[in-house]
């Protein structure tokens, strides 16, 4: 395995808990018109652990934390630390087809989420997730989005040979609106429903029995934005990442994340260092 | 709200608040490292204030720009630098208040003192800043911001602040004030023995006639203690205008006479430097804090390009600006008179 978020374990095992911390530097738009950007530094954990129910059934939970120094308009920096919103998900994993060193396998899955992400009429919470949500590439704003409720359909398909890993991630996150997320109305106009699609291709190789790097781009599209843009922002952003890893023993994987987005509206102004780290037993 | 009871049934606000500041601390990356974070000042200090401008007591009629009669206009001889706005400032004292001037570089205002601060760029009023002392002690003042309508006949509270309010100006959160105000004692900055001792005319005319200068306070009788002699900043023009710059723009959070408690602050300036005019120090330029404090450090007698002041003063951006707050443009006007001082220095 990759140690990739969404994967679960080919081994026999039955529980995998894998931890990311990300430190991203961002400049994000943010859409309330007198706070037209939310930027600062953010520390993202997610914790995600899957257990697998009965056969290649497997549930899941994403819990996100995010510690930031938001950037105040004036240039000073406040210190803000706001939880996401937890994820509950459930998986059903097939084998396409399995050889002894070949396997492709697919993975049908959803999410949903408990609109616990805070947020707070100093629009700090806000702001801070809104800076984790950009050091992602916009890529999961089912647990950075305060005040929705997150449905998140995913598919998955995962080919490894002897070395070689690749997988293919396509999600969904569909946000319902549950609150005003103490956005203030004159200044903001969300939406009772949004809509983006995230698409991931990432592809591993071991150079070595315990080092490899892995190598993936992300594209993440904004069908329907949580609330209306401030400032004119690309629908779209791309986003690469290159992972070197190691295996430790046959139930960790590290991998040391460098990641940036192309274009959009993040290019040039955010990028995010970290780890990602899996154990599986 | 419903994170703030998700988060204390986990811990603390503020055992988070401690733990990811540390955290942050440690990837170098928070701004607590530096020199420029402040804490929020709460919405139970900010609920003091009105949230419309015209209900702040400046003016008697805002429509024709009447200020009130208990407002008198002042203004600075030396200016803090914002991004070339034009600015109108205003102090209200309770009647019959004294100023405590005990100590000539830290005046004490009494409790209902009011200040404000007007910036306007391009014509147009952008912000009206208000300074408000609640209760006897220098920890009790209030600052808040108020961002005007686009009519220009009204200005609301701004608690948080504004990213780019016409064009790039940008209108500080009220928790940022105190990271300048709250590195002198008196928290008021810009209305003090020394920047009230001469009023020049504003170079493009137009502004508010001064009413209120150091001989119009010491003829009313609201000094504590008036200043025995006449407070003259020493040397040339050059000189004045080099020292005067770094009393306005940096001796505020750069000088040792800081508040003993950090209060709404904790970042942390170097001190070794002085960049304050003081009315005690004022017989030549040798012998104000400046050139006692910061020639061979922040300054190369003689030799501009290797100042370090000066190479901040001159940039923009993160970790390479000073003052590192309330400014996204470089004083052109100001650097050249502080790279002629510096060359001039022997």
């Amino acid at each position: 395995m990759t140690g990739d978020l969404q994967s679960l374990p080919s081994s026999a095992d039955a529980v995998i808990v894998a931890e990311r911390a990300h430190l991203a530097v961002a400049s994000a738009p943010f859409d309330v018109r007198t706070l037209s950007e939310a930027k600062g530094q953010a520390l993202s954990f997610v914790t995600d652990a899957w257990y697998e129910l009965q056969r290649e059934t497997w549930l899941g939970l994403r819990l996100p934390l995010v510690a930031a120094s938001v950037r105040q308009p004036a240039g000073s920096y406040l210190d803000e630390t706001a939880w996401g919103n937890p994820e509950l998900r459930l998986a059903r994993r097939f084998s396409l087809n399995r050889r002894s060193e070949t396997a492709l396998e697919l993975t049908l899955g959803g999410g949903v989420g408990i609109p616990l992400a805070e947020h707070d009429r100093s629009l700090m919470p806000n702001r801070a997730l809104a800076i984790a949500n950009a050091g992602e590439g916009f890529a999961e704003p089912e647990l950075f989005t305060p005040g929705a409720l997150p449905l998140t359909p995913f598919v998955r398909l995962d080919y490894t040979s002897r070395g070689f890993r690749a997988l293919t991630l396509l999600k969904l996150p569909a946000l319902f609106r549950v609150s005003d997320a103490d956005l203030p109305a004159i200044q903001s106009e969300p939406h009772a429903f949004a809509l983006s699609s995230v698409l991931a291709l990432e592809a591993g190789y071991n150079f070595t029995r315990r080092l490899g790097l892995a190598l993936a781009a992300q594209l993440a599209v904004e069908v329907l934005p949580p609330s209306d843009h401030v400032r004119s922002v690309p629908a779209w952003q791309l986003m690469l990442r290159g992972s070197p890893y190691f295996e430790l023993g046959e139930r960790i994987t590290v991998l040391i994340d460098v990641q940036a987005p192309v274009g959009g509206a993040l290019g040039g102004t955010t990028f995010a260092v970290g780890s990602r780290a899996a154990l599986q037993f | 709200m419903v994170g703030s009871h998700y988060l204390s049934a986990v811990m603390t606000p503020s055992e988070f608040r401690r733990i990811s500041a540390l955290i942050l601390a440690l990837s170098g990356l928070s701004g607590c490292q530096r020199y420029w974070l402040c804490d929020e000042q709460g919405p139970e200090r900010t609920s003091q204030l009105p949230d419309r401008l015209s209900d702040t007591g400046l003016y008697l009629d805002l429509a024709s720009d009447r200020m009130a009669p208990d407002v008198a206009a002042y203004r600075p001889q030396f200016a803090l630098w914002s991004d070339g706005a034009d600015k109108r400032r205003w102090v209200s004292l309770p009647a019959e208040s004294v100023i405590d001037t005990s100590d000539m570089d830290n005046w004490r205002f009494p409790q209902g003192s009011k200040f404000w601060k007007e910036f306007s760029v391009a014509g147009k009023r952008v912000e009206t800043r208000l300074l408000y002392k609640s209760g006897p002690t220098d920890d009790d003042w209030v600052a808040l911001s108020y961002l005007w309508n686009d009519e220009q006949d009204e200005a609301t509270a701004a608690p948080w602040g504004v990213v780019d309010a016409r064009g790039d100006h940008d209108v500080p959160a009220a928790g940022e004030c105190m990271a300048c105000h709250g590195g002198r004692r008196g928290r008021v900055l810009g209305f003090s023995a020394i920047q009230l001792a001469e009023t020049r005319a504003p170079a493009g005319g137009g502004e508010t006639p001064v009413a209120l200068d150091l001989q119009a306070l010491i003829d009313r009788q609201q000094l504590s203690a008036p200043p025995s002699e006449r407070l003259q900043v020493p040397g040339n023009s050059v000189e004045r205008a080099a020292l005067g710059y770094l009393h306005a723009n940096c001796s505020h959070c750069h000088n040792q006479a800081r508040p003993a408690s950090g209060g709404a602050r904790c970042f942390d300036p170097r001190k070794d430097f002085d960049f304050t005019l003081s009315a005690n120090a004022l017989d030549s330029p040798q012998s104000t804090p400046v050139y006692r404090t910061a020639m061979g450090s922040a300054f190369e007698p003689g030799n501009p390009d290797g100042s370090k002041a000066i190479e901040l003063v001159s940039g923009r951006g993160l970790f390479k600006q000073m003052p590192p707050l309330a400014t996204e443009h470089v004083d052109t006007e100001a650097v050249a008179n502080l790279r002629a001082w510096v060359a001039g220095l022997r």
